[in-house]
């Protein structure tokens, strides 16, 4: 069974009394495993969809299936819930709470799904030093460089072990060696067969994933399968194919 | 000026929720300032327009009619050169008026004469006394507390002379008896017809009274002492316009003093609000200010835009509720202007300039310290990075509480001042609800055991044996009665303490004085014929302590006396003392009687068989009864129990307003961490868990720290109060129940408060928020 099915996602949105419609029937299906990208210009409704399938929003039409679970239909707490341990959630802006120390950023999900303290930080301790940051658990965010803020959200997003890791452009505030580290952490993690869907504008970035899906005005046009990992020539191609 | 007002008035309409909440703070604080600055002055104020009204008395002498003569009184007062108006000298009489319903009063009447220039009675509904006619004109005060109505056929008792009388009107009246319960009141027969009410052998004027009005009103009392000197020693006693002052209105401003303080603490929880209100517009217009600096602001006029807008708020609540405070003055005091017969009462224009003074200086000293803010703002880094986020300390709390109450805490160290605010707001509505409660607890204690206060003797019946019945025939009565355990007499006579013009009334008192041994405070009773014992507030007055030696002036002869003992007595503002009857009354016997029954006996079926035994003659009441009449103190501490439990309810309400405001404020910056912790897994339900749990610590702060206060200002004040009133120091009983139940009010109170900005917080989409980052 795919990890996650969405089925004729469709989504509009009013704004100011103006219907603005973001989605006009995607369908996508994610298999345990996978490293997907999708990839499109500003406003195609690339982060529109991340957030259907995080549970975040509610389709206008159309279903979302997570683990089996019809979350499209489920009240936003049984999303919440679910959401806290199936999903890992890695945004652009890091959304760090600057008043909690990185061990207690990271431990902050695990707290909310309820898991046994000495657990959450057994987990916490595996993961910091499996990101490099072992030694910046008392640190603040603010002390913290953009990279390394980041890679304690992508710590954060991991702490419960969830099925799908959902990224919305995870190296869009990095310089580009923070954001290669970044790129490289996401290749090893799915490696080790964690589920990964991230949105980028970036070729770059989405040439890291084993297949690309590209989008335009709310739909999907076209998808393909990078020969080398971290090579974006060929999806440069692709996306001039695409766009024009 | 004009840039100012406009970026002003644009403020005030982009923080419309906290713009109402101080509007409504503000003019409810106004409106109580309003109310009890007008009850405070409106006593005095009716009694001046009474006395203006009524060409009132400055001075008014009365002489004993067996000791002076009427033509010695006007010489002297002829003689006088303050004196610039004076009456003839008019016989005054003292009857025992029965009601239609029973009840006995003593009354003092006098003919009324339609030429009476001074200290005429100011008629409030029928007509005055025709002559030929048996028509009586009665004290307003004393028909409405004995339910006696114009029309009604009321009973003189002189001697065993029984003259019926149809009410012809009710009057008010500047000189005594001017205020409810008051007593002996007045009453007026037509002219001519004294004379034949005590019409029998033996019975002659009681006594000669003569109204003054003086050059210089001020000074009344230095000219009645002056009075008094050239008058027979004793022959003559008198009171002045002042005294009367002093007295009346006393329950309106008892509870002006209640509500002054309950404004003040509205204005202090509205000065909260506004310092709160203004600390968070400032952190969220922190890019405005820096913009508004860099086109041209200096920091004087960015200040000014700030203080415009609550100085133009303050302005505006503190006038809506002076207006809404005139009308609720005039209808809450509408049974103190008809004890006068006056027009309703309005506050003076000092009243009104100070209410919006008060108020002004609130929004002035509530906006002084954030806006220090503005000076220390660097332009450069605010343009660039707007509000800076809430400071949030380490929570250390998360591992050792549920995440949505540990996230709630922290945001409370996330904004101190604002949480410090807003607890002082709960702390201070916890204090005058303690205060309330208190109030309560000491007037239901007073209901359920008035002697535990000292406030009548411990006897069931209080017999007065009036004209036609021989005193010694009723003291063999009740000394041949089984069922009378013991018995104490009292009887009030003036005297005047050496070297003093003021005429004091005493309690003489013999028989079973221990009777009244509930009202000591300190030391005993008199024992022996040169003992006295003082009340609290004349002992206060004049720092005597037991021990000490007092000496009192009663007709030419001078006492001394030692003073053993201190007791309360609220009679007479505590102008008062306890003597021993015998040698001040020699042979006369004591007319009043207090009895103490035996158990079982019932008081009512004494009262009954003694008055069927001497007739009309005899009134008595039982003393329980006495208590719940509407005069009592019982009723005005019910009366301020209302009063004080509406403006601790309305407390209430603005302290929820400060937790709405300062919640609101939170949520609406915490509107991106919510956010995250909503992406991260956080429920709707956790959301407003995590709020409410916020807004439940800082109530359960408040209420720490409010109502021990609360028990200890309730003290202090009730004491001061209980003081002045000449009760001396009372046990003020802590309200256990109440303040249990204080504790989930207030958490009610806060999370009333809280539970819309919380929703709000809980129903914000989390895409909505990233989307706007």
């Amino acid at each position: 069974m795919p990890t996650l099915q969405a089925h004729n996602l469709h989504k509009t949105y009013r704004s100011d009394g103006v219907a603005v419609t973001a989605l006009r029937g995607v369908d996508l299906s994610l298999e345990r495993g996978e490293f997907v990208a999708i990839m499109g210009p500003s406003g195609c409704g690339k982060s529109t969809l991340l957030h259907l399938l995080a549970g975040l929003d509610t389709p206008t039409q159309g279903e979302v299936i997570l683990e089996g679970q019809p979350i499209h239909a489920l009240s936003e707490s049984r999303r919440a819930v679910l959401r806290r341990t199936a999903v890992g959630f890695v945004f652009q802006a890091y959304n760090l709470i600057p008043n909690l120390t990185v061990a207690d950023n990271v431990d902050l999900p695990g707290l909310l799904a309820r898991s046994p303290a000495a657990e959450v930080s057994q987990r916490r301790q595996e993961l910091l030093t499996l990101l490099g940051i072992a030694d910046k658990a008392n640190a603040f965010p603010s002390q913290l460089s953009g990279g390394q803020q980041q890679r304690v959200a992508i710590a954060r997003a991991l702490i419960n072990t969830p099925t799908l890791l959902l990224a919305d452009e995870p190296t869009g505030n990095l310089d580009s060696r923070s954001g290669n580290e970044v790129l490289a952490l996401f290749r090893d993690l799915n490696a080790q067969g964690q589920t990964i869907l991230l949105v980028t504008h970036d070729p770059k970035v989405a040439s890291f994933a084993r297949r690309v899906i590209f989008m335009r005005d709310g739909v999907f046009v076209s998808q393909m399968q990078p020969r080398q990992q971290g090579d974006p020539s060929q999806i440069i191609s692709q996306l001039v194919e695409v766009t024009l | 000026m004009n840039a100012v007002w406009r970026q002003a008035r644009a403020n005030l309409r982009s923080r419309k929720l906290q713009t109402s909440l101080i509007f409504l703070t503000l003019a409810a604080s106004a409106l109580l300032i309003t109310t009890a600055l007008t009850a405070y002055f409106a006593g005095t104020r009716l009694y001046d327009q009474l006395m203006a009204r009524t060409h009132g008395a400055h001075i008014v002498l009365s002489a004993k009619g067996d000791l002076v003569a009427p033509e010695e009184l006007t010489a002297a007062v002829q003689a006088n050169p303050d004196v610039v108006e004076a009456t003839a000298p008019r016989t005054t009489f003292r009857f025992t008026l029965i009601a239609p319903n029973g009840k006995k009063d003593e009354v003092i009447v006098q003919d009324l004469d339609p030429d009476q220039k001074i200290a005429s009675p100011w008629l409030v509904e029928g007509h005055l006394p025709q002559p030929g006619q048996a028509e009586i004109l009665l004290d307003r005060n004393l028909a409405a507390a004995r339910g006696i109505h114009v029309g009604d056929e009321v009973t003189l008792l002189a001697g065993e002379r029984r003259n019926h009388f149809t009410v012809a009107g009710t009057f008010v009246t500047s000189i005594f008896c001017a205020y409810p319960g008051c007593r002996p009141a007045r009453a007026y027969l037509a002219p001519g017809a004294l004379a034949a009410a005590m019409q029998k052998e033996g019975v002659k004027p009681e006594s000669w009274e003569i109204a003054l009005r003086l050059r210089h009103p001020q000074q009344a009392e230095a000219v009645f002492r002056d009075l008094l000197q050239t008058l027979p020693q004793g022959g003559v006693e008198g009171y002045t316009w002042l005294k009367i002052r002093r007295f009346v209105g006393f329950d309106v401003r008892l509870q002006a003093i209640f509500m002054l303080a309950f404004a003040v603490l509205a204005a202090l929880v509205g000065g909260f609000l506004i310092a709160n209100a203004l600390s968070g517009a400032l952190r969220a217009q922190t890019r405005q200010i820096g913009l508004l600096r860099a086109i041209g602001f200096t920091n004087g006029q960015l200040a000014g835009v700030y203080l415009s807008e609550y100085l133009a708020l303050g302005l505006v609540a503190g006038l809506l509720g002076m207006i809404a405070g005139v009308f609720l003055a005039a209808r809450l005091f509408a049974d103190l202007t008809a004890r006068y017969a006056a027009e309703p009462v309005h506050p003076p224009l000092g009243v009104l300039a100070a209410t919006l003074a008060a108020v002004l200086v609130v929004v002035l000293l509530a906006a002084l310290l954030p806006l220090r803010r503005i000076a220390r703002l660097d332009t450069v880094t605010a343009i660039r990075q707007g509000m800076e986020p809430p400071r949030r300390h380490r929570a250390r709390l998360l591992r050792r509480l549920p995440l949505p109450v540990a996230h709630g805490l922290a945001s409370l160290l996330a904004t101190p001042t604002r949480s410090l605010l807003t607890t002082l707001g709960l702390a201070v509505v916890t204090l005058a609800v303690t205060v309330a409660l208190s109030l309560g607890a000491t007037v239901r204690a007073f209901a359920d055991d008035p002697q535990g206060m000292g406030i009548v003797p411990d006897a069931e019946v209080e017999v007065i044996a009036g004209e036609g019945v021989s005193p010694e025939s009723l003291l063999q009565a009740i000394q041949s009665r089984p069922d009378v355990i013991s018995y104490a007499c009292q009887a009030v006579r003036g005297v005047r303490l050496a070297g003093e013009s003021d005429t004091i009334y005493p309690r003489f008192l013999c028989g079973d004085v221990s009777l009244f041994d509930n009202m000591l405070l300190e030391g005993r009773l008199p024992q022996a014929d040169d003992e006295a014992t003082a009340a609290y507030t004349i002992a206060r007055e004049h720092n005597w302590h037991v021990g000490d030696a007092i000496r009192v002036v009663v007709d030419d002869q001078t006492y001394d006396m030692r003073l053993v003992g201190i007791y309360r007595d609220m009679n007479n503002v505590g102008q008062m003392l306890i003597l021993p009857y015998h040698p001040f009354f020699a042979d006369k016997p004591p007319r009043l009687f207090y009895l103490r029954l035996s158990p079982d006996t019932d008081p009512h079926v004494v009262l009954a068989e003694l008055q069927q035994q001497f007739g009309e003659g005899l009134a008595g009441e039982v003393v329980a009864e006495t208590l719940r009449n509407a005069d009592s103190g019982q009723n005005v501490g019910a009366m301020l129990e209302r009063t004080v439990q509406a403006l601790a309810l309305l407390l209430g309400v603005i302290a929820m307003f400060g937790v709405l405001s300062s919640v609101s404020m939170s949520v609406h910056e915490d509107r991106r961490l919510v956010g995250i912790l909503k992406a991260l897994g956080m429920t709707p339900a956790q959301v407003v868990a995590s709020i409410l749990s916020g807004a439940a610590a800082l109530a359960l702060i408040g209420y720490a720290a409010g109502a021990p206060l609360g028990v200890v200002a309730a003290r202090a004040l009730f004491r001061t109060l209980a003081g002045q009133v000449g009760l001396g120091p009372i046990p003020v009983p802590v309200d256990g129940r109440g303040l249990a139940l204080l504790l989930p009010g207030m958490l009610l109170v806060a999370g009333l408060g809280a539970y819309l900005p919380a929703r709000r917080a809980a129903r914000q989409s989390v895409t909505a928020i990233l989307r706007d980052e």
